[in-house]
């Protein structure tokens, strides 16, 4: 290797060892901070070596402990049946309407589908405030329901057009010899058509379950008490700066987990749902 | 071979009822509201059509003026520094051969975890006394700043966050472009002995065109309507100073129950985006049909 070469890789190296502290760091921060006995949380210099402790994560189940008393337990439980259930609501509703966007074309596919990718333009603030009128009237603000119904219809754009991405990658032929072995409809998409697009369709979910999962102005807008989610643990203790941050930077590393998680397993069709199928990764 | 079927419309019926319930019918109200004097506080008994009164009031409200042209201060702001960086990570991650995987997913983190968590963490991070900026701005001698506190530093805070948050939207995106790019144009350009910066700029650059508009109409969507990051890092002080159209909706609704009012300027802000998302989204996807 000539010494060019070998300067020139180390600067990448070294810029690429930025771009990921920085992406990192933070984030790092957080959960370390998590670690550290409540009197090291805030000093400055920050304190390096301590002896790690689960105490923060302990006081989050045992809201009496805190000086704010957040039932975490509830905003956790809310979080999962909220976004489990607004994501497999919206995944079979797109499921069923992707397929059809893909495999037929009638009056009105055209102006439909590209209606749906316009909705995931519109901004939600714009639909959330009739949204709250219509929760309001029909008394179901600070419930699931009223998260589940609003969620699923913001999810419901992304993963259709996900789904369809997909669903246009499997083979037109198969499902025509199926047809032509007598099949019905319902019975390729069951049996050909979803086993074949099954890693696109679950991806789909999971982004659709992540959206949930980290949605905050509607969480903020239509709940109160009892269906608060996750992501609303940021407005509580955003008043209590300083006064909390180990069980704050302990509930945010809970809150953080799971799309984490979620992400690393799609990374590979992420760019894809990013774009809605513009750009294919 | 073509058959007139209904399957397909029974196939959508479901998804597309539920959009016109749950989407399109609320989309319609909040138009209608914005021509009412709509309040909370009067409920639903007096509410009167007051045409584009609340239009022409809001072009006479300094609030909402300001709020106007921080939002596209603010925008225009994030969107340059998230392509410079977006750009140029995608360059640097296009060389990883080991660990891709692992390497993207850490690169990414910022933008798949709650933004509302992103801006307590980083809240916290730009706080005066306890925060690991001003500690190390302090190493190099630099004195402690109120990030958050000062009207002139607040903006700059959150616009830093937002770049921070999202630059690996464009930088993944833009990585996809760069490892579908042909090599033939590159083989040329060595032969004919081209500089990495032509090279760069001549071949790189056009071909990442379509990728990069993407990025940017994805991008310019998204941070118009922001509100998490900012709503949590300011609330949109101090004063007015972060104070963007969605903060403004937000508390012209929640704090004053003006739910007429708050509709027309949402719908400012929707027509604004509608209008962006229109003109991107013909040179996007005319290849799809």
């Amino acid at each position: 290797m000539n010494p060019m070469k070998f300067i020139d890789n180390l600067i990448t190296k070294f810029l690429l060892f930025v771009i990921l502290s920085v992406s990192f760091f933070p984030i790092f921060w957080m959960i370390f901070t998590s670690l550290k006995p409540e009197v090291l949380a805030f000093s400055i210099p920050p304190v390096l070596v301590f002896t790690p402790t689960l105490s923060n994560y302990i006081s989050l189940f045992n809201p009496y402990w805190m000086t704010i008393r957040v039932d975490f337990m509830r905003y956790l439980v809310n979080s999962i049946v909220v976004s489990i259930s607004s994501t497999a609501l919206s995944s079979i509703l797109s499921l069923f309407a992707a397929y059809s966007f893909t495999r037929f074309r009638f009056v009105g596919s055209k102006f439909l589908i590209f209606l749906i990718l316009f909705m995931r333009m519109i901004p939600p603030i714009t639909i959330a405030i009739p949204l709250y009128v219509m929760m309001y009237t029909l008394k179901l603000l600070d419930t699931h329901i009223a998260l589940i119904l609003t969620y699923t219809a913001l999810n419901i754009p992304l993963t259709v057009w996900m789904m369809r991405s997909f669903i246009m990658d499997v083979p037109k032929e198969v499902e025509e010899s199926a047809l032509v072995d007598g099949c019905g409809v319902f019975q390729v998409l069951l049996r050909v058509t979803i086993p074949l697009a099954l890693p696109g369709i679950i991806t789909a979910s999971i982004y659709a379950f992540i959206l949930s999962w980290n949605e905050f102005l509607l969480a903020l807008l239509l709940t109160l008490r009892e269906a608060t989610t996750l992501p609303l643990i940021a407005q509580l203790f955003r008043t209590a700066e300083g006064v909390q941050w180990g069980p704050m930077a302990a509930a945010g590393t809970l809150a953080i987990l799971p799309p984490i998680v979620f992400a690393f397993l799609i990374q590979k069709y992420l760019v894809r749902g990013l774009t809605m199928g513009a750009v294919k990764g | 071979m073509k058959k007139i079927t209904l399957t397909p419309y029974f196939l959508v019926l479901p998804c597309v009822s539920y959009l016109i319930l749950m989407f399109i019918f609320p989309f319609s109200l909040s138009l209608w509201y914005s021509f009412t004097d709509f309040s909370l506080v009067r409920g639903f008994e007096s509410i009167n059509f007051v045409g584009l009164n609340n239009y022409f009031k809001m072009f006479r409200d300094p609030v909402v003026l300001n709020a106007i042209f921080l939002t596209i201060l603010f925008t225009v702001s994030v969107i340059i520094l998230q392509l410079i960086l977006g750009l140029g990570s995608a360059l640097i991650l296009n060389t990883v051969k080991k660990g891709f995987r692992v390497v993207t997913t850490i690169y990414m983190l910022p933008m798949v975890i709650a933004p509302s968590i992103i801006a307590l963490i980083m809240r916290f991070q730009w706080s005066y006394s306890h925060g690991l900026i001003n500690y190390f701005l302090s190493l190099i001698g630099i004195a402690p700043l109120s990030w958050l506190g000062d009207e002139n530093l607040a903006l700059i805070a959150v616009i830093f966050t937002e770049v921070w948050h999202q630059s690996p939207f464009v930088g993944l995106t833009v990585l996809a472009g760069l490892q579908a790019l042909p090599v033939a144009p590159y083989e040329a350009a060595n032969i004919d002995g081209a500089s990495r910066w032509q090279r760069f700029r001549y071949i790189t650059l056009p071909l990442l065109k379509p990728v990069l508009m993407v990025a940017l109409l994805f991008r310019t969507i998204f941070t118009l309507r922001l509100f998490d990051i900012i709503f949590i890092l300011t609330g949109g002080g101090p004063g007015r100073a972060t104070y963007v159209l969605s903060i403004d909706i937000y508390y012209e609704f929640l704090s004053h129950y003006e739910i007429g009012y708050a509709s027309a300027i949402s719908w400012v802000l929707a027509l604004i985006t509608m209008v962006l998302s229109a003109v991107y989204l013909k040179s996007i996807y005319k290849e799809w049909r």
